[in-house]
């Protein structure tokens, strides 16, 4: 994404924004103008509050997505490697994969209780399905004649998944990190919503509890940001791995 | 050095090797040679390891084959390289955790086999940056580089244009000579066969149909007389019309 095409769209986006204001002549307290929510943004960062809700969005997005990224990775691989155990597995993955993370908080909440945990196990759920499945297919699907020159050389298991197997399935992997991600991000939010006392969701919650809906917008600005920046840095990432290997 | 003892490979109730026996020296290049379908592939594969044999087996230097192993390194027609690998690091793979050398002693035969196939300069090349031959010489590069008893080629240089293939073929033989490597080559041009092979084994329904021992000096002349006899021979050998013979030799 080219900067000049970022800021243009934003700069569409902030017009069309202050056009719905000034047309539909509505009140700051309802739909909160450009310049009062970039006052409110100001007013969190300098009371410092805003870094305090990033840092604790960021710290429970953090653990929450390595932990995906561990475990969906290394299932993956071994699911992928262990086709009739996957066609056991697949059924039960296909069957909760497609339920909301935020449909389980009830018995998050109940048994992880409220603080960091709950939003770090939505950001888990979240995020492990998209990695696991683009894992187990990315594996599935290497080249025989990789694995071959593996069994020839005589590589050994542990040399096979580092040297073969990761490298080989990378690119794909990269596409469900990808997804992953957007959908982590978008349930820490929710997360933080439902179980937390502390963090960007929280921020929303409390904002509109307190009807300060500048603050209500603030706070989703700098989750797009964050959500964008993150898109981004994948996204060159993977850029750049493809481009240097060939893959298409 | 290898010796093929009366394997025979059926699938279903279709016999794709009837019993095939045969040695290969060291150091000896042996081409096989057939039409498509009649199990040269089959049985460089089981040579390999990466196939089992129906029946027989085969012996690499007292040892009977059972699985790939690093003795016998098959090149693959795809070249397998590794993508995500530079030429250096592909050719490094194979030494990265059998041999007892050093470090240093890696980077000495990574270069020497560099060197060899003329690919110094790109080094740091991924195979997507490289020319089908040139990928082909990082394969051989690679194979050579675990110093093997033997070196399997399943059609090599069938993907490669004319002028490519003649080249590699002479950097083959180059090698071979330099290396004493055995190579078991599996082949449907004639001509590949006969300028590089020491015998020619002409595979036939899955039979040996006949075995030609190759007795002219590398590198060979493609238009020598004697070049030419071997090739009617083997034309006879595969009841060849006099006009295929010409449109061949065209």
């Amino acid at each position: 994404m080219k900067l000049r095409y970022m800021i243009g769209s934003f700069t569409l986006l902030v017009v069309l924004w202050q056009l719905v204001v000034v047309v539909g002549n509505y009140e700051a307290a309802l739909l909160p103008s450009p310049k009062q929510v970039a006052q409110a943004l100001w007013s969190l960062f300098i009371s410092g509050l805003l870094l305090e809700h990033i840092s604790i969005s960021l710290y429970r997005f953090g653990i929450g997505y390595i932990l995906a990224v561990i475990a969906g990775i290394t299932l993956g691989i071994l699911l992928g490697r262990m086709p009739t155990v996957w066609r056991f597995v697949n059924p039960s993955v296909q069957l909760l994969r497609p339920v909301s993370p935020i449909a389980w908080s009830p018995f998050i909440v109940l048994f992880a209780g409220i603080g960091n945990l709950p939003a770090i196990i939505i950001i888990f759920i979240a995020a492990f399905f998209p990695i696991l499945l683009a894992t187990v297919t990315a594996v599935s699907k290497i080249s025989p004649v990789y694995l071959q020159i593996a069994q020839n050389f005589e590589l050994t298991p542990f040399a096979v998944v580092k040297k073969i197997i990761i490298p080989a399935s990378f690119p794909a992997i990269m596409g469900g990190l990808q997804i992953a991600l957007g959908s982590a991000w978008i349930f820490l939010v929710a997360g933080e919503m439902v179980g937390a006392q502390s963090g960007l969701g929280f921020l929303i919650i409390d904002a509109r509890n307190a009807l300060r809906l500048d603050l209500v917008f603030a706070a989703i600005i700098i989750i797009g940001l964050f959500g964008l920046l993150f898109n981004t840095i994948i996204q060159q990432i993977s850029y750049r791995v493809t481009k240097q290997w060939g893959v298409q | 050095m290898i010796k093929i003892n009366g394997v025979t490979k059926v699938y279903d109730t279709h016999h794709i090797l009837k019993g095939i026996s045969l040695e290969v020296t060291k150091g000896e290049i042996i081409a096989i040679l057939g039409k498509s379908g009649c199990g040269k592939s089959t049985l460089l594969k089981i040579v390999g390891g990466f196939e089992t044999s129906s029946t027989g087996e085969v012996i690499v230097n007292d040892v009977a084959v059972t699985e790939p192993t690093k003795k016998c390194i098959m090149l693959m027609q795809s070249y397998g390289l590794l993508p995500w690998r530079s030429v250096e690091k592909n050719i490094s793979l194979p030494l990265e955790q059998h041999t007892a050398l050093t470090v240093e002693q890696q980077q000495q035969r990574i270069a020497h086999y560099m060197q060899l196939v003329q690919l110094t300069p790109y080094a740091t090349h991924y195979p997507h940056q490289l020319s089908g031959g040139m990928q082909q010489r990082v394969a051989i590069a690679r194979a050579l580089a675990l110093q093997p008893e033997a070196i399997l080629l399943d059609e090599p240089f069938a993907a490669l244009d004319t002028f490519t293939r003649y080249f590699l073929q002479d950097e083959l033989i180059k090698i071979q000579q330099q290396e004493s490597t055995t190579i078991m080559l599996v082949t449907h041009d004639i001509d590949e066969a006969i300028y590089l092979a020491d015998k020619i084994i002409i595979l036939a329904e899955g039979e040996i149909a006949k075995e030609i021992t190759i007795a002219l000096p590398k590198p060979r002349d493609r238009s020598n007389a004697d070049f030419q006899h071997y090739r009617e021979v083997i034309f006879t050998e595969f009841e060849l019309t006099q006009q295929q013979m010409i449109d061949y030799q065209i």
